[in-house]
């Protein structure tokens, strides 16, 4: 049996594009596309479709009031959220609001077609805690060890890697002595080294000495 | 000169006064209502150079550390341009959004306050708490006002406190909203330091809203803002 989708997101050109994907797997078909939630609420009351892909930032009436409004109208409607946002919070909300799945846009055709059958099936297709607590994306965590670090650890950071002594850092970046040492302790944590010497050794292996 | 005349100018007097102090009334009004046209002014402002950061660099750099990616792979130099790329790309993502949170529009006051907290203190050492208690609708304006209040006494905080602790608490009662964040840090002393543009700008914001806004600090026993704004 064929499954029904309703599409909505405001960008047109990201709809069509969805819409292409969701229409090349035999077992989908779009029975319906709108930019707004006003629009979304009458069609998904008029066309019952099996699942209700839908973006959060639209015009005329938010996604979370529209999963809002949708879900006290017809409670049993399955909604997959496909969202740009990639924070935590993001996902909570919407979990919370009653959507059966949340997807980044990001995600490729293979990961949407599969998450759309999940959710038709009555599964939740969700991020897992673990990805889902950061904002930093994971291939950026894995390529820079300074991912991990402020933008004052930074500082620090590129001072010690110089070879200077938390003493002459405090003066540089003027902060007291205790404040430097504790900035330092944090990165060496951070960056799981025990020493400067350490330290610059990674530096030289990451390409971030001079 | 005969009593009715000067009970006469007496009256004429106190008209004036009346006259004057409802002109002055209406002047504040004016005042307080440009303000507020102004605070929303810029977050418009603010917004359309978010979406500009956003949607220009941001897809420029995107699109650069795609590419990139595609190439580290055959040199580690290319690699490491690779790194570069991906962090100018995360931090233009993390400037446009502190700018305009559309968390804020999408999903309320108190994810976006949340997701605040979490942002600034994620990469710190200080530990924050937060709770957010909130029984009625807020308007926007005022969601915004209570943000930006939260975002300048957090930035401060992690810029100059050295808190090991930090809290923010945001609770409504009776119409009345209350906005408390304080932290165990180094604390100063309010009256030998000239407000900057941020703490102006709260207390000119709060001003414009009529809320009750008061900074307490003592040097070596932290800080507290807090604000009382009626819905």
């Amino acid at each position: 049996m064929t499954i029904s989708v309703v599409l909505a997101d405001d960008h047109v050109l990201m709809r069509q594009g969805v819409s292409q994907m969701i229409e090349a797997d035999p077992d989908l078909t779009v029975v319906g596309e709108c930019g707004d939630g006003v629009e979304l609420i009458d069609q998904t009351l008029r066309l019952t479709p099996d699942v209700v892909v839908m973006d959060i930032s639209m015009p005329k009436m938010s996604g979370l009031v529209a999963i809002d409004k949708l879900l006290s109208q017809r409670p049993d409607t399955r909604i997959l959220v496909l969202s740009m946002h990639d924070e935590v919070e993001y996902v909570e909300a919407m979990q919370g609001a009653g959507a059966k799945g949340y997807l980044l846009k990001e995600s490729s055709g293979d990961e949407l077609i599969a998450a759309i059958k999940k959710v038709a099936q009555g599964k939740t297709v969700f991020p897992n805690a673990d990805t889902g607590q950061s904002e930093i994306s994971p291939a950026a965590r894995r390529l820079s060890p300074l991912s991990a670090l402020t933008r004052r650890e930074r500082e620090v950071f590129f001072l010690v890697a110089a070879g200077n002594t938390s003493k002459k850092i405090a003066e540089l970046l003027d902060m007291s002595l205790k404040t430097a040492e504790n900035h330092r302790s944090n990165i060496y944590k951070k960056l799981n080294v025990s020493s400067s010497a350490e330290l610059i050794r990674m530096a030289g292996k990451a390409g971030l000495l001079e | 000169m005969s009593n009715n005349s000067t009970a006469h100018d007496l009256q004429e007097i106190l008209r004036q006064q009346a006259l004057l102090k409802r002109r002055l009334d209406e002047e504040e009004q004016a005042l307080t209502s440009l303000a507020k046209r102004l605070w929303a002014q810029q977050e418009t402002e603010k917004a359309r150079l978010s979406r500009e950061l956003h949607d220009g660099v941001g897809q420029l750099l995107t699109g650069l550390t795609r590419r990139l990616q595609g190439l580290s792979k055959t040199s580690p130099e290319l690699d490491e341009l690779c790194n570069i790329a991906e962090l100018a790309l995360s931090d233009v993502r993390q400037l446009s959004r502190m700018m305009s949170p559309t968390i804020l529009d999408d999903l309320g006051l108190k994810p976006a306050i949340k997701w605040l907290c979490r942002n600034l203190f994620e990469h710190e050492t200080a530990d924050i708490q937060v709770s957010v208690e909130l029984d009625l609708d807020i308007p926007k304006d005022i969601s915004i006002l209570l943000f930006r209040i939260s975002q300048e006494a957090l930035v401060n905080c992690v810029k100059h406190s050295h808190a090991s602790k930090v809290t923010l608490s945001l609770a409504s009662h009776h119409n009345v909203i209350r906005l408390d964040i304080a932290d165990n840090g180094d604390g100063f002393d309010p009256t030998s330091i000239e407000p900057g543009i941020g703490l102006t700008s709260i207390a000119d914001r709060a001003k414009a809203f009529d809320a009750e806004y008061t900074l307490t600090s003592t040097p070596g026993k932290g800080t507290r803002t807090t604000i009382k704004v009626p819905v």
